[in-house]
């Protein structure tokens, strides 16, 4: 009786778990776990987090009775979590996103956000912005869905720095061309700083400087070959695959470049002086936060840096190319209980008081054009973010990321495997090639 | 292994012999030229990660090999201390892992009882079935993790943290002190069930005592597993009020953050803890078993 | 066992008490393990990225794994993993649990010393070792330029031959030290007077070390062995921040992949696919284990 008993128990547990497993692979249906209205939730991985609590400062001296809970963390992690939520009804009311793949997973979830825009800034509130981050906000959508699901709120030029230091006392000249690159890497040679730091470890950074190659030898090659018009076996992105590989044979980046990441490390050397030149984007001007105390003598003023586009390549476009895009993007909850107050935080964030406040700390550059900074601390970091803001990201044509997170991750693949010489370029390039054969099915 | 014991040719009159031995205990300093370039190479990263805690924002240059900061200085930690609720976030920290370490002691030396020392069916399946909790990464159980967390009404609540950590260290618990329990000679069990005692009271008073050693190296383990744990807290918690000291770092580990200083100084901060409870515990760890059933 | 003398019959009313013993353990493993493995396992027949409807594609991910040659480099990898962490930590941690289980100046600092990087958090452990290795500027290569040992100027973690063993190297040292917690509560069971003789210097003291105790530790090297198979396969934090399980993937881990799959490719199916082979291997492996060593180890019964 007592077994019986027993297995009772058992039988009721196994019937509990059954009971829930059911939910693997369903769609969630909503049930708010948030407090009432005029109280929203916001996480994300950027901007960071000290930043995030000055635009929300900034927000609630105007709408006191608001209260946003914010979260901010690691990349990887805010994946983790932005799914687990969304899986079980927790999603937060606003959320960063990345555009394309990102964004479209979470669409069904996600606000329309046009009608937001239009209430806020008007009929032609898409003037306000910058035209790249507008496509890139609606990458991905299918057909005839011409909803914003997300609105950009950072964007960015991919692009090199050069440490100014360093390049005046060898009287060395910020190469415009592939041939003044290599020559300028041997002319700053045998020092204790890396001539060009790769961190290639990080796939998106490898990603970044091909696309500024691929780009500089044929422009938009490699989104036609991303849409199927064209194949990433094309001589033109073969040669590309073969400078990325020439960075590593012909002694360009430093030893070991594909074992060392971006942040912190390389970074971290960049700023302590241990590099002439780093590919990275116009966000290193955060470096200069006058907001932030206990500045390196480097980064006071932007003092010791000078952004510059990759250099053209032989036979490619006569002008460096820009690329670039979103930084992050925010969208809204579907079924966020304040949908109203939600709209004005992310207007505000975007393009208002808070903007502001995110500016002043040069985190990167506004989604929106004519919002600068109230302060710059010196000449030359006004000059770098005119010429970041004015000159280069009205320009920006060209995409930091492909479509889709698998073409992403094989081009990273590939561009690693031609570091480390296991791809040739022309086998890489087919190995990218047919795994868009597959995405595109 | 309790046979072991008993068919050891040094037992008792082996003690006799080897007795003298023990006067002259000064003796061992050979053994400082085996540990001590050993203890060297460990300490280099050591070095390394305290260094870089100290790393100021104004001068990210290094010395000695990179090992130490030009400009070694304390910012780091006081900005730590100035921006977040570090002593709350200490108390939740507390309040889920001492829990669950004492929880999967008491469950963790009762299974291991049973499966030692008692008559229950199926031992091998389930033995060999709580090593599949060692197995799962948090990774692919915190969706699922967080649905059962969510039907019990334990979201936001720093139960549901306990008892999650605690399913998840039994094996490792059971593993342990299973070992320590088998190593108890049985005569001690048949002579006290001879006696008249209860199952519960031969293991309460006999093997959980005679078990210090295992049941330290359980505690260790267990604060560990439940003190760094930073993902399921992250998905399960809602409420800055509950959250634990691992939620600190994330907010230092953004992409574009150049300087690891601030974030060094969180994470040997929240080490420093657990290095405190080892160096308590391990001194669990001197006393042969043969003294304690003496 | 005392048991195998009682009468058959007795066996139900026997059993009452142990079950008892085990009813926590029972209850919240049936919670929280079983679930997640269900959970697990029907999310491996779907084609679902976590967040939309999923679509029913039976066991296509498990045939799609098998193809995938990455899975396989997990697997090379989990095996040199598994080989080249267990033996090095049971050996060092073996022989500072010896040394530091007797009287000697220092004890406390010398355990806490090796002991510490165990605590770490696996993202300073991975930073810090990223600037160890690092090629350009890093400690090892610094010390090679000096001493003009050439073979340590090397980007050990950049080179797809050789990441996945400076990968171990990393994590040796950073577990070893429990290895020697294992070991010196191993020693604890065992009586004063056998370590004794273990204390007199000359030619016994090898053969007393490796006949008698290394034998009577037999508890604890299984223990070690299983937590070590199991602790390898589910490698993750550290290589994800050492390495990323690059490059191009030399030094993926079935953990770092499933974690990619799910997060960042989208495909929850897939990575859920990866999880329940990782479960099987584990089981798999625990079971050789058993027939390996005899039932007895893990029930506990004299065989």
């Amino acid at each position: 009786m007592k077994r019986q008993r027993r297995l009772g128990a058992v039988a009721a547990a196994t019937a509990l778990t059954l009971g829930l497993a059911a939910c693997a692979g369903g769609a969630s249906d909503y049930q708010s776990t948030s407090g009432g209205s005029g109280s929203l939730t916001f996480r994300s991985w950027s901007p960071i987090e000290q930043t995030t609590q000055q635009m929300i400062a900034a927000f609630k001296q105007a709408n006191p009775d608001a209260k946003i809970d914010a979260t901010i963390f690691n990349y990887p992690e805010y994946l983790v979590d932005l799914q687990t939520r969304a899986a079980s009804n927790t999603m937060p009311d606003i959320v960063g996103l990345q555009p394309g793949a990102l964004t479209q997973q979470y669409r069904a979830n996600l606000m329309p956000l046009q009608d937001c825009a239009e209430k806020t800034w008007g009929a032609d509130w898409q003037q306000k912005f910058y035209p790249i981050g507008l496509e890139q906000a609606r990458m991905g959508n299918p057909a005839g869905d011409e909803n914003f699901y997300a609105l950009p709120l950072l964007v960015q030029t991919v692009n090199l720095w050069a440490n100014t230091k360093i390049f005046e006392e060898k009287h060395a000249q910020i190469p415009q061309t592939w041939d003044q690159l290599k020559s300028t890497v041997n002319q700053l040679k045998g020092g204790e700083y890396a001539p060009f730091m790769l961190p290639a470890k990080d796939s998106w950074l490898r990603n970044v400087v091909f696309l500024q190659i691929a780009n500089n030898i044929e422009p938009g090659l490699v989104y036609k070959a991303e849409d199927g018009s064209d194949t990433w076996t094309n001589p033109k992105i073969v040669e590309a695959f073969d400078y990325w590989g020439k960075l590593f044979t012909e002694g360009i980046a430093q030893k070991g470049a594909i074992g060392l990441d971006a942040y912190p490390t390389g970074a971290n050397q960049f700023e302590a002086g241990n590099a002439a030149m780093i590919p990275l984007g116009a966000w290193w001007i955060q470096q200069s936060d006058p907001t932030k105390t206990g500045l390196p003598p480097l980064s006071e003023g932007m003092s010791g840096y000078q952004p510059f586009l990759f250099p053209t390549i032989p036979g490619g476009a006569a002008q460096p190319q820009l690329v670039g895009g979103i930084d992050v993007s925010l969208g809204i909850s579907k079924n966020t209980k304040d949908p109203d107050l939600a709209c004005k935080v992310l207007t505000d964030w975007i393009a208002g008081a808070g903007a502001q406040k995110l500016v002043n700390t040069f985190n990167d550059l506004p989604a929106v054009t004519g919002l600068n900074p109230e302060k710059f601390t010196s000449d030359k970091q006004q000059q770098i973010w005119t010429t970041l803001t004015s000159d280069w990201m009205p320009q920006v044509k060209y995409s930091r990321y492909l479509k889709t997170p698998q073409m992403d991750t094989a081009l990273g693949d590939a561009l690693s495997g031609i570091a480390t010489g296991e791809l040739t370029p022309q086998a890489a390039a087919e190995k990218v090639q047919a795994e868009q054969q597959k995405v595109n099915g | 292994m309790t046979a072991d014991i008993k068919a050891t040719p040094a037992t008792a009159a082996a003690r006799g012999r080897y007795a003298p031995v023990r006067a002259h205990r000064r003796r061992p300093h050979w053994a400082h030229a085996v540990l001590a370039p050993l203890a060297v190479l460990w300490l280099i990263p050591l070095v390394m990660v305290v260094g870089l805690s100290l790393l100021p924002t104004s001068n990210p240059g290094t010395t000695a090999l990179g090992l130490i900061p030009q400009e070694p200085s304390l910012g780091n930690y006081v900005q730590i201390w100035t921006n977040n609720p570090i002593l709350r976030n200490l108390v939740n920290s507390l309040l889920i892992t001492v829990p669950s370490v004492l929880l999967v002691i008491l469950f963790g030396s009762m299974t291991a009882f049973a499966l030692a020392r008692l008559r229950v069916p199926l031992k091998a399946v389930i033995f060999g079935a709580l090593t599949l909790a060692l197995i799962l990464p948090m990774s692919s159980i915190v969706v699922a993790t967080f649905k059962i967390l969510q039907a019990m009404g334990l979201y936001n609540d720093l139960a549901g943290l306990v008892l999650v950590y605690t399913a998840l260290g039994l094996p490792f618990a059971v593993i342990i002190i299973r070992t320590s329990f088998l190593a108890v000679p049985n005569e001690l069990y048949e002579a006290a069930m001879l006696d008249g005692a209860n199952k519960f009271s031969v293991y309460w008073k006999i093997y959980l005592p005679l078990s210090r050693p295992a049941l330290a190296v359980v505690a260790i383990w267990q604060s560990m597993s439940s003190w760094n744990d930073f993902l399921l807290p992250l998905v399960t918690l809602e409420d800055n009020k509950l959250k634990p000291l691992t939620l600190i770092p994330l907010a230092y580990r953004g992409t574009f953050l150049s300087q690891p200083g601030a974030l060094f100084a969180i994470l040997v901060l929240i080490s420093i803890p657990i290095v405190v409870v080892f160096l308590l515990v391990q001194r669990h760890l001197v006393n042969g078993l043969s003294g304690a059933i003496k | 066992m005392s048991d195998h003398t009682h009468h058959h019959r007795t066996a139900p009313r026997e059993w009452r008490t142990g079950i008892l013993f085990l009813l926590p353990a029972i209850v919240l493993f049936g919670i929280f393990v079983v679930y997640p493995i269900i959970y697990n396992f029907q999310a491996s027949t779907l084609d679902w990225d976590g967040v939309n409807p999923g679509r029913f594609v039976g066991l296509d991910n498990y045939t799609r794994l098998f193809q995938d040659p990455i899975f396989l480099t997990t697997l090379k990898n989990s095996g040199w993993w598994i080989l080249l962490t267990i033996i090095p930590q049971a050996l060092i941690g073996f022989l500072l649990a010896m040394l530091l289980n007797e009287k000697l100046r220092g004890r406390a600092i010398y355990r806490a010393i090796f002991f510490i990087p165990a605590v770490l958090s696996p993202v300073v452990v991975g930073i810090v070792w990223q600037r160890i290795f690092d090629p350009f500027n890093g400690v090892v290569a610094k010390l090679g330029r000096a001493t003009g040992l050439n073979l340590l100027v090397h980007g050990y973690l950049a080179d797809p031959k050789t990441a996945i063993f400076a990968a171990i190297v990393v994590n040796v040292w950073m577990w070893t030290g429990f290895s020697m917690l294992f070991y010196l509560a191993g020693l604890q069971l065992i009586d004063n007077s056998v370590l004794a003789a273990a204390k007199i210097d000359g030619a016994g003291t090898w053969r007393t070390i490796r006949s008698i105790i290394w034998p009577l530790l037999r508890q604890t090297h299984l223990s070690l062995l299983l937590l070590g198979i199991i602790g390898s396969l589910k490698t993750f934090e550290l290589v994800y921040v050492l390495t990323e399980g690059g490059p191009n993937h030399a030094s993926e881990m079935l953990p770092t992949y499933t974690f990619k799959q799910a997060f960042q490719l989208q495909s929850v199916g897939f990575a859920s696919t990866i999880s329940v082979v990782l479960l099987l291997i584990a089981v798999i492996s625990s079971l050789s284990m058993v027939r390996a060593f005899g039932s007895g180890f893990l029930t506990g019964d004299e065989k």
